[in-house]
């Protein structure tokens, strides 16, 4: 039998291109400043506002009312009143609602196999609002004020099955087709929205329209018993998928191979990214970009470890969402900017530049 | 060397109306490499996706060291077959030492000897690549994925490999070493099949070649007996000259048509 004579392993002696190899924080890194600052930017949306309280005052009332600890500090009852009834609520919204799109874009992407699979783009989004809507208007109240949520999530769920079953095609996920069906069925959404508009009254309009623009200012304790549980859940549970969505990116046949059960894989995280996005539309409306921006920079700054970036993407929504909502109190005030506008200003341009760079580096995803 | 690994019987499959896999019968033992060659359309892939499991045939089995894939589960067939596919990606920028770190994910509760860190940098040497272990793979060449890639299934540490083309991309030294591979996997008792489009590749490596044709394996046997001009020109439809060098080396080349019946 022949054998060719094989030499020991070739030499290495080719240069590979490493373009962009940026500066890796450590993971342990990334996650502490994030969580100082989610910290640090809920101090600030506690005390920044039409009546400004001190960083102190603000960690004051919280010891007090939270862990009952008197701390002698004199704080002004009615900037207590402020903090505890107005600020903390729509403070510990922003973190729910940030923090669970922030999972979801980094959870979907992963699924996806696309860095573009942000929770607006995929139906996600458009699909909860219809959920929410529908429940809205046809008056639906069978679970109470967890109707809502409910409605959102099925929505959410459904809309991304859809997306995801078409833009599909041997494991992977086209990227045109993938915009396309997005688009397509955001426009199905939007168009029965608007059908449900004609078909509302004053009150269920002013409702809607909440819906579209994306805002925290209904923030009250109600609404955060309403979304906390699907939000936590949503937070709580994607992290033990990090090892699979990592061995996912091999591709779902790869995957496969190393005794991933892609299938099951998928419908835990789809199910469970549903979840987080249908409460968070249900809370706060729908607000563009934060799981697209979020999971991105984490990536750029730890790395895609899924272990990693699903972590850091919670992180980062809730601190993306605190500021968001800081500036849209305040930069006009006493005006409040719709959330979505903020998120939008900062996302739209934020997404071109994505384009460029990978067209740069890459050639483009097509 | 304990004889049947792999045991492929009466595979036939089709899409639509094309037949892929027509009651193909396929062995495979410790120790062997086993090639599979064909012209392109011949069904080789398909075969290959049959093997792993991935494809279930209309009609036939396959049994991996005697039981088949479902009666395996993915888990524990993850830790006795590894596959390296022709086409894959990745969309996010994992380091190579990551990629090939998720090959150890395959094995379910054992952990090789040396810890994963040692398994995964033996593996990165062993496809040459460890000079590109921090480098992101969305950064690299064709053929650095490549190797990559075979880094990731080395470190699966399976008794049965299954290749599909894995010198497809990569420049002629790179091609012999990747085979030098297999035949060393081979050599520690493990079943090797590889997909091939280059005749003398499979004729240097191969203890057995299997040359398939419109979903049917035409030929199966030790080079010398499968790479004739005849069957060759047959198979691929294209004039085949065949030399025996005097070290017993089997080499294929394109023929002139008139030179073809000499050869």
């Amino acid at each position: 039998m022949t054998r060719a004579v094989a030499a020991g392993a070739p030499h290495a002696e080719e240069v590979s291109r490493r373009p962009g190899t940026l500066r890796r924080l450590r993971a342990p890194g990334v996650l502490t400043l994030l969580s100082v600052a989610v910290a640090v930017s809920a101090v600030l949306g506690l005390g920044i506002g039409a009546i400004d309280i001190p960083p102190g005052h603000v960690l004051t009332v919280l010891a007090d009312r939270l862990l009952g600890i008197d701390t002698g500090v004199a704080v002004d009852p009615q900037h207590a009143e402020v903090l505890w009834a107005i600020r903390l609520p729509r403070v510990i919204l922003a973190i729910l609602v940030g923090a669970a799109l922030g999972i979801a874009g980094a959870a979907l992407q992963g699924i996806f196999r696309n860095p573009l699979a942000d929770p607006g783009v995929v139906g996600a989004s458009a699909g909860a609002s219809l959920g929410a809507s529908i429940a809205i208007v046809a008056g639906v109240s069978v679970l109470g004020t967890m109707t809502q949520p409910v409605a959102a999530f099925l929505g959410a769920l459904a809309a991304t099955m859809v997306v995801y079953l078409m833009s599909r095609r041997g494991g992977r996920t086209e990227v045109v087709t993938l915009l396309l069906t997005g688009l397509a069925i955001t426009a199905v959404v939007e168009a029965a929205v608007g059908l449900l508009t004609s078909a509302a009254t004053d009150q269920e309009l002013r409702d809607l329209t909440f819906w579209r623009l994306g805002s925290l200012g209904g923030a009250t304790w109600d609404t955060i018993a309403m979304a906390a549980p699907f939000t936590l859940m949503a937070v709580a549970a994607l992290p033990f998928a990090a090892r699979p969505l990592n061995v996912l990116a091999l591709g779902e046949r790869e995957a496969g191979h190393l005794g991933i059960a892609t299938e099951r894989v998928r419908a835990i995280v789809v199910v469970l990214a549903a979840l987080g996005v249908g409460a968070a539309v249900a809370a706060a409306g729908l607000i563009a970009f934060v799981g697209l921006i979020v999971p991105h920079l984490v990536r750029v700054s730890a790395g895609p470890d899924h272990r990693v970036v699903l972590p850091a993407s919670a992180l980062g929504g809730a601190v993306l969402l605190l500021l968001a909502d800081l500036i849209s109190r305040t930069a006009v005030a006493p005006v409040e900017l719709p959330l979505g506008v903020i998120t939008g200003l900062l996302g739209g341009p934020f997404f071109l530049w994505l384009l460029h760079r990978t067209r740069r580096e890459q050639g483009g995803w097509a | 060397m304990t004889g049947t690994m792999l045991h492929a019987t009466g595979l036939t499959h089709g899409f639509g109306h094309r037949t892929v896999l027509d009651d193909v019968t396929l062995d495979g033992a410790a120790g062997e490499v086993v090639a599979i060659i064909g012209p392109n359309g011949a069904g080789k892939s398909t075969l290959l996706a049959a093997l792993a499991g991935d494809l279930r045939p209309a009609a036939g089995e396959v049994r991996l060291l005697g039981r088949t894939a479902g009666e395996w589960g993915a888990r524990r067939l993850a830790g006795i077959r590894a596959v390296l596919t022709q086409q894959w990606s990745v969309e996010f920028p994992f380091t190579a030492r990551q990629i090939v770190e998720m090959g150890c994910t395959a094995w379910s509760g054992r952990r090789p000897a040396g810890g994963v860190g040692e398994a995964v940098a033996a593996a990165l040497a062993a496809a040459d690549v460890a000079h590109l272990a921090d480098a992101p793979v969305t950064a690299m060449s064709v053929g650095e994925r490549a190797r990559v890639g075979l880094a990731r299934v080395l470190a699966q540490d399976a008794r049965i490999l299954l290749l599909d083309e894995p010198t497809a991309a990569l420049d002629i030294r790179h091609q012999h070493h990747v085979l030098a591979v297999a035949r060393a996997q081979a050599a520690t008792g493990r079943l090797v099949v590889v997909v091939l489009h280059d005749l003398n590749l499979a004729a240097a490596y191969a203890d057995r070649i299997a040359l398939m044709v419109a979903g049917r394996i035409e030929a199966l046997g030790d080079p010398h007996r499968v790479l004739t001009a005849d069957g060759l020109e047959a198979a691929f439809r294209h004039p085949i000259a065949v030399a025996h060098s005097a070290t017993g080396v089997v080499t294929v080349n394109p023929a002139a048509r008139s030179a073809a019946a000499v050869a």
